[in-house]
């Protein structure tokens, strides 16, 4: 069975090869992308089956760049791949139709399965509401 | 034809700054708002044709907000966004006045189209809700009577935001007396003992 494409787009150059690198056993990565602008087009062009966003990137960040796919009527599947914890950040993921969010400090363990089930067109939010951000807090309970 | 005037209001920053991104090319975006009260100022001033507004925002909802603003500009399309899929929720906002009403899940997708039939004074709703706002129809809609006057809902909302009597009396620009006693005069008219309850009956009918 063909392997399923994708399309990263992320303005770190280490952090695009890190993902790469996650995602290549399974996966192939048809365009890896600098900034928000250039992932419309990658996106517009090769029609992968997935696409893994940034947040916040030069140009059009990663949400923008989600909506703007969504504007012009291409169902792209997207799941964000960011730093950013806050709610108004998952919030706005879910307004632009994402499929999943993953931060990128559990990129090891949340990234592969998000990956899988966006695929099968699953929602996975790994984000603040699960991953508890202070151990000592957990302690204390 | 010239491009539409629209009025943007969503207390997510990230948010306003990708619909502003969004509707560029089709719109011309005259302002934004981050709360229902900076949003009814600023559609008094500024006149927009659309205004594009999130259900839930602080200090007035998006509601509410479009109420009073249809009472000095009864012309402006309003187009509402909303992550709650009820469609009570719906009925209120078309009751309200509303000309559009999408999900932000799906907003993306649908804003231009919204924008482009309110523009010609058709309606948009979103097929994500339309299918439940139909179903409510023919079951007759739940009436929820609208027993609080604008006034004592403004208060009923900031009270849950869990502002202070003071704070209340500040933004609303009466005396904090004045504030007690419609609180309470709201209390007992609906039977509600405590400030949670005023709270879940907030929740409850989509003022906060």
């Amino acid at each position: 069975m063909a392997r399923a494409r994708i399309v990263v787009a992320d303005d770190h150059a280490n952090m695009l090869e890190r993902v790469s690198r996650v995602l290549e056993t399974d996966y192939d990565v048809v365009a890896a992308v600098p900034d928000g602008l250039t992932a419309v087009d990658a996106v517009d062009r090769l029609n992968p089956d997935l696409a893994i966003f940034d947040i916040s990137m030069p140009g059009l960040t990663g949400l923008e760049a989600a909506m703007k796919l969504a504007g012009m009527g291409r169902n792209a599947r997207v799941i964000f791949l960011t730093v950013h914890e806050d709610q108004e950040f998952v919030d706005a993921a879910r307004s632009a139709g994402a499929l999943g969010y993953v931060l990128k400090r559990n990129i090891l363990t949340d990234l592969l399965p998000a990956v899988r089930r966006a695929l099968t067109g699953r929602t996975t939010f790994l984000a603040p509401l699960i991953a508890d951000p202070t151990p000592a807090a957990a302690a204390d309970n | 034809m010239s491009k539409p005037r629209v009025l943007l209001a969503d207390d997510h920053t990230l948010l306003l700054e990708a619909f502003q991104k969004l509707l560029a090319d089709e719109c011309e975006i005259v302002g934004v708002a981050t709360n229902g009260r900076a949003l009814v100022t600023a559609a008094a001033t500024l006149r927009p044709d659309v205004i594009v507004v999130d259900v839930t925002m602080p200090l007035l909802n998006g509601i509410d907000a479009a109420r009073q603003i249809k009472q000095t500009s009864p012309d402006v399309r309003i187009i509402f966004l909303t992550m709650n899929e009820d469609p009570n929720l719906a009925a209120e906002a078309f009751r309200a006045g509303a000309s559009g009403y999408l999900l932000k899940r799906s907003a993306a997708s649908e804003l231009v189209t919204a924008i482009r039939e309110v523009v010609k004074h058709r309606s948009y709703i979103t097929p994500l809700v339309a299918e439940g706002l139909v179903g409510s129809m023919l079951h007759g809609l739940e009436i929820r009577p609208t027993s609080l006057t604008p006034r004592q809902r403004e208060i009923v909302q900031l009270v849950s935001e869990g502002r202070s009597m003071k704070e209340v009396a500040s933004i609303l620009n009466i005396a904090p007396r004045t504030v007690a006693f419609h609180k309470y005069r709201i209390m007992e008219q609906l039977h509600l003992k405590t400030t949670a309850e005023l709270i879940q009956y907030a929740i409850r009918n989509h003022i906060v």
